[in-house]
This record gives structure tokens, C-alpha cells and sequence, in this order.
């Protein structure tokens, strides 16, 4: 068989662009890491390959046992030994050679569990079996939310994992009262997170809001952050000549954006910016020649997760979110996130195939 | 089959998305375009002090101690901050700007130039420069660094608050720490009102208003990163600056003029009960409390110093008996030629008095008069009127060290000891216990609390301490027959010193031989002057008391306590508005 054209722009151009920004970005925050990170990079790259190689239909029987993996994976940190303990909470698996995030996993692991949910609940036509299968979709979502606040502590990925099956769900377009049922639950973890956090995580977000609201200054890094922003203007101090970057917690990773807006300005930003678009705009491209539900089902949560996990981390940035954990993708430092996200990419390339093919 | 409403669904999904990236740029071109962080307009007093907590705590959020004022608003007692710079050698050494560093620290700073540049080249890690600097010099220092070009590219020519701590972070890059040290306590008055302000030493034990409000002056700190602390509250005091002044001025002439052990005297608001000055002399300056040698300058004995009152506490036996309407004021009583034996005790006056009228026996302050009056009231009545007053009570204000009160009950004396007793021996009191049994008089018989503090301020809410009166101890016209009487002591008899032209005075003297624990007895040549007055003896606005302890001089209360009040009450008639 002869190589499968792509539509719209190749998803080995966008890894190309994705890759250069992050070796840019990483290298200039945290110069330490930049082997490590380029190590991973290849890594990536090997993993897409290998991933845009699989028959996504194949791989869609096995989603359930696959996720349960990473649910007891993302238990395992707890097992003494295999934990480490990061800032209070316990995120990362010791696998010896590579430290393993495995919330990260579980983003993948869930995005495929909940397309082969409701892409079988709608095949087939009985509908008791639809009722048991959304009613088992949302328990395990909710499940492994439920999991990531206890084990790790981690508000914001609970609840952007947990809006996976609000937005299958949303586009599933089952039933509007099971959709208030979603919501409900959504509400039922935000108070069990308030009922259960510190103060500490309390006041970050009600530091936010008062930051808002204009009655108080933004927290430090906020702070920071927007200062740096602002240094950076239209383009740039020059890229290396950020100064904020030594004062900014987490600059390789959580305000790696901000440090780019510095060093190479709005206009950088917005390259960056468009590239996320743009894959969208490609996403969208694909689902339209998409002949299966599945399909569509999986594109559209792959591009969700890249796309509002970005616009979250920007977010953050400029002062739009309370601070949370979650990673640039594609763009900080972190390599399970890369790996995972890249892994994603390849799935997606796999499903691209199969259209191209089918098209012809 | 791939369903079209499911198309339609996700792309609502990714147009959501889409417009928050809209609303990203929006803010990227406030904040990159028109460079409007929208943190300058932000009040940003908090987050100042967060800041400035992260610099200088190394994270623990400690509150800031409390000021003290006085009820005229001057400043007692406040906290400064000041800041410890060294220098890193091998970094300096190796600084582009090195020249430039060394020039601003050779201006700004009185250090030996050849030492530190030796220093320099041998890359010592720890160059002091300074340790003790103030802020205002530092902010030289700072401004100097960033005009001869010393700082990273990003700082203008001048810096704000929030970009202080970058600044900072970047001198320590290049080797230079400014640090902040531990709070220093200062008192900007010195020696004024310094046994009231009182100290803390390092271990944190002191005396006066400082350790008696030590929890309340301190805060309370935060261990939490988003706490802020609570912030210790000021307090006001009820002194006045200026009678402060006034009392300190007049009482170390006194200790000049007559060289006792010590001078102490008290002003007390009557109808309020405020204390508007205490002083004691030998002082000290709270700034080098431990510098002092003899520490019995720390003591405030106006309140610590426990003694035998004397004939000042006549007041008592006088106004009880006029209670009990035993006495009268025409009353004639016969004096014995100035000696009466009572159950086996001499008493002696210390001139022949015959036959006195009531009045004559406080001008002339005779012993047997008042040792007759207390026979007819009793031990148990005599007694009551003591405690009536306020003699029994262990804390009559909120300060420590205050020394515990010496009353035995009736039941427990010695038959004799009613005669003793009514001239004002067998009992211990302090200035300021004494003081106010003559406010009660002065304020038409009531007894009010004594306050050292006027209000309190705390996170802007202020408490207001407001008068309490603690019982009526006497009735209006007993207490103005008293007056009369006292009035009459300061225009005909003993303290005829502080007599002046248009104001009447009422006070009484007292000149009490001190009991010498060591010797077990009393010395004729050892004794404690008291004087307690008031004026306008009608309308009182202040009672002041002086106590004289063991003066070198020879004489009696009149000569040397007098005219300590005369020299108080002169200034306080021109500074209050008296009549």
C-alpha cells in the first residue's frame, strides 16, 4: 500500500514545530533538564511512529481492561516505595529508569474507555444495554476523578478528566436530563474537594477570586507572571534575556508560556497559539471526512484534551484560572505528559489513516 | 454512519474552546500591547507586606509589634527594622561592575577602603559592610547601585515596591545580601514615661505596659503561606506627654535639691480615674535598659515601693470619723501637751499642742488629735474606711511588679495598734494607692479605677477604656467638710509651701519613720516625705502625689515633698487652664 496522504497539514509538521518550541522553551528556563528532556523528545517520536501504526478499531476492544490498568497504576503510588512524594502530593511512579505520571496515562486510558462506551451504546440498538453502559461510563470516570483527588491531591486534573465525559456525553447527544445528572456530580466533587482540602488549596482559589474582583493583589506567581508578560511587549526582550524566569516557580513547566511571552514576545505567542488552532482546524477537517461515530467520538476528545488543557495553562498565565498543575502540551517539561501526548498524536495519525484509505 | 447532530455538538464543544483563546489574546494584547498589568491601580498594601515578609522571614509570617502612644497621640514605643549587608568576595571580584559596586559601597558607606579591598581580592565569602544600617540608607545604597548601572536590564531607572525583591535577589546573584534583621525596639521619647512603657530583654521578660501586654502588643504570627499574620494592636496610654514632662522635670530637681534614694510622684485624673503621669526618679532610657548599673532605677516604685504612709493617711481616720458623724467642724480637742499613752503606747506630737480645733489638728498634723478621733470610732469602723478606700486591694492598675497591700485585719491587732494605725503605721501601701484614696475625696467620694491605658487599637477597631467607679466611699458633704479641712493644711499649716494666690489647694503631708527590717526598728533619721494634694480643691481637675524616700536632707515632708508638688502644680496651672 502507498503512503497515506494527510489532510490539511501533516501531523508530522505540526510534531516538528511543537518539538522546536519545547527544546527552545525548556532550554532557556531550565538549561539542567534540557538532556533529560531531549531524551524524551526521541522517545516521543519512536512512541508516534509505533502508536500511528495500530489499528485503532483493533485497540478499541481492549479500552476497559486497558483503562483499569492505569486506574491501578494511578493507585500505586500509594504502595511505599513507588511513590514520590512532590510539594505535598504524590504524583509521580519510580519505574527505576523514568519517573511515570500516571494521571497522565489515565487522560489516554479514559478518552479511549469512554469512545468505546458510547460508541457500542449507540451501535447497538438495545436499550437497556445503552442505559448499563453510559450509567458504567460515568462511574468510571467519576472513579478515576475521584482516585486523582484522594491519591493526589490534584483538583484541576480531577476535574478537567472528569469534563471528558461531560463532553462525550454533551456531543452524544443522549439526553439532556442525564446531562444535568453530569452536573450535578461535577458539583458533588467540587464541594467534596472543598470539604476535604486545606486551607491552603482553599485560599488559592480565594485569592483568585479576589484578584478578580479587583480587591487584592494577584498571588506572587500570578504576579510574576504578569509582570513578565507585560516585559516582553510585542517582541521580546530576546530569546535567553528573560529575567523573571529565575523568579518563577514551575517556569519550565506550569508558566513556561510566560516566560516564552517574555523572552520572544506577543507575537511568539501567538505562533503558538495558532498552532494549537490549526490543529484543531485539522481535527475538525478529519471528523468531517470520518465515516464511524467511534471515530468522531475519539477525535473530538483528543483534540478537547490538547486544545482546552492549552487554553487552561494559558489561562493560568494571564490570570483567567486559579493556578493549577496542568502542563502546556506538546511544550513544557514533563515527559509523561509529552509521551502520552504524542502517543494521542499517533492514535490520531492512525485514525487518519484509516479515512485517507477509506476515501480513496 | 457517522451522525451529523453529533458533528454539529463538538464543534459548539471546540467553538467554547475557540473563544477562550479569544479572550487569551484579548488579555495578552491588555498586558503585552498596552503593557497594563493591572497591578499598579491594585492597593497594594497587603500584598507589600507579604512581600516584604517573604524577604525578610525567610517565609514565617511574623506580625508587626504593636506602638505605644501616649493619650496625646506622641509616639513611646515603636518597632523599626534594620538591615545587615555583607559581601561576597569571589563574586565581586569577578563582576563586571566591580568598580562601580565599589565606588557606591566607598560612597554610601564609612568603611576602611584598603581592609575591604584586601578582603575583596582574597574572595572572602563574608565581607560586612554593615549591621545594624537603617532603611532610609539602604534605599540610598539601592538607588545609587541602580544609577551607576548596577542592575539587571529589566529595571528602569527607578524601582517599585514589587520590584525591590527581584532586585534584591539579583544583588545576591552578584554578591551583594542586604539583609533585614530582627525587629528593633525603639523609644523614640527615651526617657520619658520609661517605667511605665517598661522593656523586654532578648529572652522576652521585662517590665511596665511592654510585658504586661506583651501577647496583645505582639500578634499572633502565621505558619500558613496565604496568612497573613494578625498584626500586634497599639495602645494609648492615659499619660500626657506634657505633664510627664512637667512631673520627671520637677521631681529630679527635687532629687537634685534634697539627694534621696528616690523620687516618685503620680497625677491622677479624679473624675476619671486616668493616670496622667508616673515617674519615678532615678530613670533610665528603655533604649539602653541594660546599660543601667543599679537596677533599682528600673523599678517604677510609685507603684512597686511599699511603705508605712504616715501622716497622709490621717485622710482616712479624718473622713470616717466625719461619716459616722462622730466629729464636728467646730470640734475642740484637747491635745495633752502633744503625748498620749494609749493601751501602753506613747504617741507624741512633734510640738506641746493644748487644746486644737478640729482644723488645728491637721494643720499642725498632730498625732494625738487623730489618735482620739480613730478611739472614737474604733478598730472595726477604722478598718472598714481603710478598705473602703482602696488599701486592701493587691491591684489597683494594670502594671506588674505592683507591690501587694499591708493590712491586717482588726481582729488580729494589738490593742495599741488602733493608735498606730489612725496616724498611719502598722499598714503598707504604695504612691498610687494613696494617691487615689485622694482623688476619692476629690471626686466627691467616689472611688474610681486607675487606668494606664485610654484606648486600644487593633486592625483599625478601636476600644475605648471608659471611667469605672468602684464604689462612693464617702457622702458629697463629707467629702466637701474634708476638702475644707485639707484646704485649710495648705493655707495655714504644713504645707503652706504650695500656697498660691488665686487658686486654693487641698492636699496633706506626711512624714513616716521607716521600719528597718535589718535593725528590726524604726530610725529616727531614716524617713519617707508623702504629700498628696489636689486643686481646684472645688473642682478638682488633678491630684498629684509625691513621695520622698529617705532625703539627706533633715526636716519634715513640708520642706522637701512640697515643694516638688509646688513646681508641678506651677506648670499644670498653666498648661491645664486652672483657675
Amino acid at each position: 500500500m502507498k503512503k497515506s496522504r494527510a489532510i490539511f497539514i501533516d501531523f508530522s509538521i505540526f510534531i516538528f514545530f511543537f518539538i522546536m518550541i519545547s527544546i527552545l522553551a525548556v532550554w532557556t528556563t531550565n538549561y539542567n533538564y534540557i538532556l533529560k528532556h531531549i531524551l524524551g523528545l526521541i522517545l516521543a517520536i519512536f512512541l508516534y511512529y509505533l502508536f500511528s501504526k495500530i489499528n485503532f478499531q483493533y485497540l478499541l476492544k481492549f479500552t476497559f481492561p486497558l483503562h483499569i490498568v492505569s486506574v491501578i497504576l494511578l493507585s500505586m503510588v500509594l504502595i511505599p516505595g513507588m511513590g514520590i512524594t512532590v510539594n505535598g502530593a504524590k504524583r509521580w511512579l519510580d519505574l527505576g529508569i523514568i519517573n511515570f505520571q500516571p494521571s497522565e496515562l489515565a487522560k489516554l486510558t479514559l478518552i479511549l474507555y469512554l469512545t468505546s462506551v458510547f460508541y457500542s451504546s449507540i451501535k447497538r440498538k438495545n436499550s437497556r444495554r445503552n442505559i448499563y453502559n453510559s450509567r458504567k461510563a460515568f462511574f468510571v470516570s467519576f472513579i478515576t476523578a475521584f482516585l486523582i483527588l484522594i491519591i493526589q491531591r490534584d483538583f484541576s486534573t480531577a476535574a478537567f478528566i472528569f469534563s471528558f465525559y461531560l463532553v462525550v456525553y454533551f456531543i452524544a447527544n443522549e439526553n439532556a436530563v442525564k446531562l444535568l445528572w453530569g452536573g450535578a456530580s461535577m458539583v458533588i466533587l467540587v464541594i467534596f474537594f472543598i470539604l476535604n482540602s486545606n486551607s491552603y488549596r482553599f485560599q488559592r482559589i480565594k485569592s483568585w477570586i479576589d484578584y478578580l474582583a479587583g480587591n487584592t493583589e494577584p498571588v506572587l506567581q500570578l504576579k510574576y507572571s504578569l509582570l513578565s508578560l507585560s516585559l516582553g511587549g510585542k517582541f521580546g526582550v530576546g530569546y535567553g534575556g528573560g529575567e523573571y524566569k529565575e523568579y518563577l516557580p514551575a517556569s519550565h513547566t506550569d508558566f513556561i508560556f510566560s516566560v516564552m511571552g517574555e523572552e520572544l514576545g506577543f507575537v511568539f505567542l501567538l505562533f503558538i497559539m495558532s498552532l494549537y488552532v490549526l490543529l484543531m482546524y485539522k481535527i475538525i477537517r478529519i471528523i468531517k471526512k470520518s465515516s464511524y461515530d467511534y471515530e468522531l467520538y475519539f477525535l473530538f476528545l483528543g483534540g478537547y484534551l490538547i486544545t482546552a488543557q492549552a487554553a487552561i495553562n494559558m489561562g493560568v498565565t494571564v490570570g483567567l484560572f486559579p493556578i493549577t498543575g496542568l502542563t502546556l502540551p506538546f511544550i513544557s517539561y514533563g515527559r509523561t505528559s509529552f509521551l502520552i501526548f504524542m502517543a494521542l498524536m499517533g492514535l490520531m495519525r492512525s485514525v487518519e489513516k484509516e479515512i485517507v484509505r477509506r476515501s480513496f | 454512519m457517522r451522525s451529523k447532530q453529533k458533528f454539529k455538538y463538538g464543534l459548539i464543544i471546540y467553538g467554547l474552546i475557540i473563544s477562550f483563546y479569544l479572550i487569551i489574546i484579548f488579555r495578552l494584547i491588555h498586558i503585552q500591547v498596552f503593557g497594563d498589568t493591572e497591578i499598579s491601580k491594585v492597593d497594594g498594601k497587603i500584598y507589600k507586606q507579604v512581600i516584604e515578609n517573604e524577604l525578610n522571614t525567610n517565609r514565617i509570617f511574623k506580625p508587626i509589634r504593636g506602638n505605644i502612644y501616649t493619650r496625646n497621640n506622641k509616639l513611646l514605643a515603636t518597632t523599626v527594622y534594620r538591615y545587615k549587608i555583607f559581601i561576597d568576595g569571589s563574586k565581586i571580584k569577578n563582576s563586571d561592575d566591580k568598580h562601580e559596586i565599589m565606588n557606591v559601597l566607598f560612597n554610601n558607606f564609612k568603611i576602611d577602603q584598603q581592609k575591604i579591598r584586601n578582603k575583596i581580592k582574597r574572595e572572602d565569602k563574608y565581607i560586612i559592610i554593615g549591621r545594624r544600617v537603617r532603611d532610609k540608607k539602604i534605599k540610598d545604597f539601592l538607588k545609587n547601585l541602580i544609577a551607576n548601572g548596577v542592575k539587571p536590564s529589566f529595571i528602569k531607572n527607578e524601582i517599585d515596591e514589587s520590584e525591590l525583591i527581584i532586585f534584591q535577589k539579583y544583588l545576591k546573584k552578584i554578591g551583594i545580601h542586604c539583609n533585614k534583621n530582627d525587629p528593633v525596639r525603639v523609644y523614640p521619647m527615651g526617657k520619658l514615661g520609661s517605667h511605665v512603657v517598661g522593656y523586654l530583654n532578648y529572652a522576652g521578660q521585662g517590665i511596665g505596659i511592654e510585658a504586661e501586654f506583651d501577647e496583645f502588643l505582639e500578634g499572633e504570627k502565621s505558619s500558613d503561606l496565604n496568612d497573613l499574620p494578625l498584626d500586634g494592636g497599639d495602645i494609648y496610654l492615659t499619660i500626657d506627654s506634657n505633664i510627664q514632662y512637667f512631673v520627671e522635670k520637677a521631681i529630679k530637681k527635687g532629687y537634685k535639691n534634697y539627694q534621696p534614694n528616690a523620687v516618685s510622684a503620680v497625677v491622677l485624673n479624679p473624675k476619671t480615674g486616668d493616670i496622667l503621669s508616673m515617674a519615678n526618679y532615678p530613670t533610665y532610657d528603655p533604649n539602653y535598659f541594660y546599660r543601667v548599673k543599679d537596677s533599682s532605677s528600673l523599678i517604677n516604685k510609685a507603684i512597686a515601693h511599699s511603705f508605712e504612709p504616715g501622716s497622709t493617711f490621717k485622710l482616712v481616720t479624718l473622713s470616717g470619723a466625719f461619716e459616722e458623724k462622730l466629729i464636728s467642724k467646730n470640734m475642740q480637742i484637747d491635745c495633752n501637751n502633744g503625748v498620749i499613752k494609749y493601751e501602753g503606747e506613747t504617741i507624741r506630737d512633734t510640738l506641746n499642742n493644748k487644746i486644737l480645733s478640729l482644723s488645728e489638728v491637721f494643720e499642725k498634723s498632730s498625732n494625738v488629735g487623730a489618735v482620739k478621733i480613730a478611739d472614737m470610732m474604733g478598730k472595726e469602723d477604722l478598718y472598714y474606711y481603710t478598705k473602703l478606700f482602696g488599701f486592701t486591694e493587691n491591684k489597683t492598675v494594670a502594671l506588674s511588679n505592683e507591690s501587694k497591700a499591708y493590712v491586717r485585719s482588726p481582729d488580729k491587732w494589738a490593742p495599741s495598734e488602733l493608735a498606730n494605725f489612725s496616724i498611719g503605721y502598722g499598714l503598707a501601701t504604695n504612691l498610687l494607692r494613696l494617691t487615689n484614696s485622694y482623688a476619692v475625696v476629690a471626686n466627691s467620694g467616689k472611688l474610681m479605677e486607675t487606668h494606664i491605658i485610654s484606648k486600644i487599637k487593633r486592625n483599625n477597631k478601636v476600644s475605648e477604656i471608659s471611667p469605672l467607679e468602684i464604689r462612693r466611699v464617702l457622702d458629697k458633704e463629707t467629702a466637701k467638710k474634708v476638702t475644707d479641712i485639707l484646704v485649710n493644711v495648705v493655707d495655714n499649716g504644713s504645707a503652706y509651701r504650695t500656697r498660691m494666690k488665686n487658686l486654693k489647694i487641698a492636699g496633706k503631708t506626711g512624714t513616716a519613720i521607716v521600719f528597718n527590717r535589718k535593725e528590726q526598728k524604726y530610725k529616727k533619721d531614716e524617713y519617707i516625705g508623702t504629700f498628696v494634694g489636689y486643686f481646684p480643691a472645688y473642682n478638682p481637675k488633678y491630684v498629684i502625689g509625691i513621695m520622698v524616700n529617705k532625703p539627706k536632707t533633715k526636716g519634715y515632708a513640708s520642706k522637701f515633698a512640697v515643694p516638688i508638688f509646688k513646681e508641678i502644680a506651677d506648670d499644670l496651672v498653666v498648661y491645664g487652664g486652672v483657675e
